[in-house]
């Protein structure tokens, strides 16, 4: 499935999020002195913010993306609570939670920041580890608000929120519903953790995961494979700047890189990854396709300061921005040209013009979208290009593919144009050859003997050329590797050539 | 009786009356907090020392540390200060409480000031500071100069305590100096050099060393400042007209009455634990002897003393009115070393 469409069905996708929420405090400000008590900075505060992060910002990120997100947690009782209730009902995310007999405080990450430095993190524990003791169980949940997930997702940061218990209860629920299981999987509770559609590690997690199983000093393609037959489960890991790797049980391993884009820090990029894996599971995409996906939003909130969030208009425009850079990939390649080539492609119009001034005439060829560009050529002489005159003389030698292929069948592909140079090509005459690598075998052959037959060999290439510089007078030669980019500056020359000589010969 | 023994009863009788004592500090109100934690290693999206909160201490600081220690002293105290709005003046006013200080607060728009110190074992790792530095707006500043008003007629003494966090704007300053005056009361203060100009009628100043040498450079703005204590502090009291009480850490105070020679006292004690909070010590028992009736250098003896104890105390630490008489009766010795 193509990923804008993937990102179009999240809109209709269910997603039930449980697990840790803790709150994501962010703490902004400046060092310009050092405590007078003692030769630490003091960090003057400017601002603060606080997000809730976890299963929270997961069912945040789903919402954004268009899902529909239900939140199985405990959210009553502090401050910091009330305030995430409200902003998920914002959201329209549906939230359960169950009223505290005892005051209570979600876990707290702490991140402190001089101007963009990143100084320290300080973790605050919640204050109680018997979050179970507080909460009816979920499948009370699912049937009170009679909703169908297809897909249960269970974010597990080890705070205490996931027992258990409450991953039995999920499994009953999984099975008898029928539905899609994802774990953002804590290394301390594999053993705890029962058959899901996909678990999602990170490269640290994973490899303690492969020693809990025995088996110490495994590289990460190792330890997931291991990890994956031991829970018979598919597995993702998520590598920070290297990207990510899926170890499907029914496929092979697949490498995801991460785009290279600008760092500003990784908070939050694990909860958008999993909020996509789940819309897309949940769609019945591939986990290739998906995880592609998923990659592509992590790139986008890594890229952004602090926590951040992924939505589906990020990653529609982020399709949008991939159009953009392969146009300016496009444009950049032709600007090299202008400070490279500008010589040869003068060359190539003074030589057609003599060619045709002393009657002789201009044959050209090629492989595939090259064979297409010789005969766009062709096309523009004999036929006109932006003024009225009369034909110039020119033959494609790959416009017939019943010759074409009645040479190939008889004397072998690499004969193809070798074959026609002899029989049309004369002295004077000029052979105008198109391959990008410059190593086409009939092309090449066909070059050489053209230039046996003393014609005038012009060639179109790209920046490796192959054995093109050694049999062209003129060389037309791409500063690029790239071979759809080699093609657009191709044509462009064409064009350029046509309208000068044109000009000149009428 | 023998003269030592007379003088020690004398001081125990001091320290005794410090009850009928009534002070009121005004100043920067503050809140400390000591977060207690582990170093459990890096953090997973940043190359950034990670720690876990194993506890979190709140202390009284600045100006309301110097009304606890009042208090702790036996003093019926007073303060007037600025704080927020917010959760931590709600954990200052309950302090205070907790400590028997009447607060009298002005509770503005702007954050109660909080400095959070962050320690891992003894390693101290950061400090990070929520407040607004810049002065207080005129609402503020009417309501606190009427809450001073109210005061005043109350009270024997009066103790500014200034972290240069915007409360004492020069009308501030001369409308706390008029009420002074009108009511007889004496100005103790603790104040940072570059707002030393708004006062005028000063009694007392406690600088360190370090201030001292920063209140000598801004009156001879370029000259070459002198470090020696004994020139600083002959130089203070000219220049402030003032009594001065210079706090030179280990090597003890100076005392400069404004009438009377130079005096040096030795620090007690040689090997301090922790000098937090050593200086509002020094600052409330100067403020409760002198209330009490006691001349400067009696007064800078007892306050010498109590700190003697505050830095054998790890944290801040208040001195109680009974340690410090347990602490005069055991110190006939370092009355004959005298």
């Amino acid at each position: 499935m193509l990923p804008l469409e993937l990102v179009k069905n999240f809109k209709n996708q269910s997603v039930l999020v449980t697990g840790d929420t803790y709150i994501s405090r962010e703490i902004y400000g400046d060092v310009d002195r050092l405590a007078p008590e003692s030769p630490v900075p003091v960090l003057q505060v400017k601002s603060k913010r606080w997000i809730p992060g976890g299963a929270a910002n997961v069912a945040r990120n789903v919402s954004l993306l268009g899902g529909t997100a239900l939140l199985y947690g405990f959210f009553e009782g502090d401050e910091a609570s009330q305030k995430i209730l409200q902003e998920l009902r914002e959201e329209k995310i549906c939230v359960l939670s169950s009223p505290p007999s005892t005051p209570f405080r979600l876990p707290e990450r702490h991140r402190f920041f001089a101007a963009n430095h990143h100084l320290i993190q300080i973790i605050q524990r919640p204050s109680t580890d018997k979050y179970a003791d507080f909460l009816s169980p979920i499948s009370d949940f699912i049937s009170e608000f009679n909703t169908t997930s297809p897909v249960v997702v269970v974010y597990d940061q080890g705070y205490g929120f996931v027992t258990k218990n409450l991953l039995d209860s999920i499994a009953v629920l999984v099975k008898e519903k029928n539905l899609k299981l994802i774990i953002d999987a804590h290394p301390e509770h594999v053993s705890w953790y029962p058959k899901a559609d996909l678990f999602t590690f990170n490269a640290k997690e994973i490899q303690a995961v492969a020693t809990k199983f025995g088996t110490n000093n495994f590289s990460i393609e190792e330890s997931g494979k291991l990890v994956r037959d031991k829970l018979g489960s598919d597995i993702l890991v998520t590598q920070g700047s290297e990207g990510m790797t899926v170890f499907s049980l029914s496929h092979q391993v697949l490498r995801i890189p991460a785009d290279q884009v600008p760092l500003a820090d990784r908070t939050g990029a694990g909860e958008s990854v999993t909020a996509v894996l789940a819309l897309g599971l949940s769609t019945g995409a591939s986990l290739e396709s998906t995880s592609t996906l998923a990659n592509k939003a992590a790139n986008i909130v890594v890229s952004k300061p602090g926590i951040a969030f992924v939505n589906s208009e990020d990653l529609l425009n982020l399709f949008h921005s991939q159009i953009s850079n392969l146009l300016l990939e496009s444009v950049s390649v032709k600007q090299q040209l202008i400070s490279e080539q500008l010589p040869e492609i003068e060359k190539v119009v003074t030589t057609i013009i003599q060619t045709y001034r002393k009657n002789k005439k201009v044959y050209a060829f090629g492989n595939g979208g090259s064979a297409a560009d010789a005969n766009h050529f062709i096309t523009e002489l004999v036929g006109r290009f932006l003024i009225e005159r009369k034909g110039l003389p020119a033959v494609s030698f790959c416009s017939n593919e019943i010759l074409m292929t009645s040479i190939a069948n008889d004397y072998g592909y690499d004969n193809t144009f070798t074959r026609q140079v002899d029989t049309f090509v004369k002295p004077k005459d000029l052979v105008v050859a198109f391959s990008t690598s410059g190593k086409s075998k009939n092309v090449v052959k066909a070059l050489q003997l053209a230039k046996e037959k003393r014609a005038v060999t012009v060639g179109f290439t790209g920046a490796s050329a192959g054995s093109f510089p050694g049999i062209c007078d003129i060389c037309i030669r791409v500063p690029s590797e790239n071979t759809p980019r080699i093609q657009e500056s191709h044509l462009a020359v064409i064009h350029i050539i046509c309208e000068l000589l044109e000009k000149e010969l009428t | 009786m023998s003269p030592i023994k007379t003088q020690i009863k004398h001081y125990v009788e001091t320290v005794q009356q410090f009850s009928d004592v009534r002070v009121l500090v005004i100043g920067d109100v503050m809140l400390d907090a000591y977060l207690s934690c582990k170093a459990i290693g890096i953090a997973d999206d940043a190359p950034v020392p990670l720690l876990e909160i194993l506890d979190q201490s709140n202390t009284l600081g600045g100006a309301a540390n110097v009304a606890r220690n009042l208090a702790q002293l036996g003093v019926k105290t007073s303060l007037v200060g600025v704080i927020g709005k917010d959760s931590n003046g709600t954990l200052t006013k309950k302090l205070l409480k907790d400590s028997k200080v009447n607060f009298f607060p002005v509770e503005s728009e702007r954050p109660t000031t909080f400095k959070t110190r962050v320690m891992a074992g003894d390693h101290y790792y950061l400090r990070f500071d929520e407040e607004n530095r810049s002065c207080i707006n005129s609402t503020d500043g009417r309501f606190l100069t009427n809450l001073i008003k109210n005061q005043v007629n109350k009270v024997d003494l009066i103790v500014a305590s200034d972290y240069d966090k915007g409360i004492f704007s020069p009308t501030v300053v001369s409308q706390i100096e008029q009420m002074a005056q009108s009511n007889h009361l004496k100005i103790l203060a603790d104040l940072k050099p570059k707002n030393i100009f708004h006062w005028k009628t000063l009694d007392l100043i406690t600088p360190n060393i370090t201030e001292g040498i920063l209140i000598q450079e801004l009156f001879n703005s370029g000259k070459h400042p002198n470090i020696e204590g004994l020139t600083i502090v002959k130089n203070l009291r000219t220049l402030l007209k003032c009594n001065v009480v210079l706090k030179m850490d280990r090597d003890g105070m100076l005392i400069a009455p404004l009438t009377e020679p130079v005096q040096h006292l030795d620090a007690f004690c040689h090997s301090p634990k922790d000098t937090s909070g050593a200086g509002d010590t020094v600052l409330s028992t100067l403020a409760a002897a002198i209330g009490q009736g006691s001349n400067l250098e009696q007064a800078a003896w007892l306050a010498n003393l109590a700190a003697s104890i505050s830095v054998s105390k790890p944290g801040t630490y208040a001195v109680s009115c009974s340690e410090l008489v347990k602490a005069v009766l055991q110190s006939e010795k370092l009355l004959l070393a005298d």
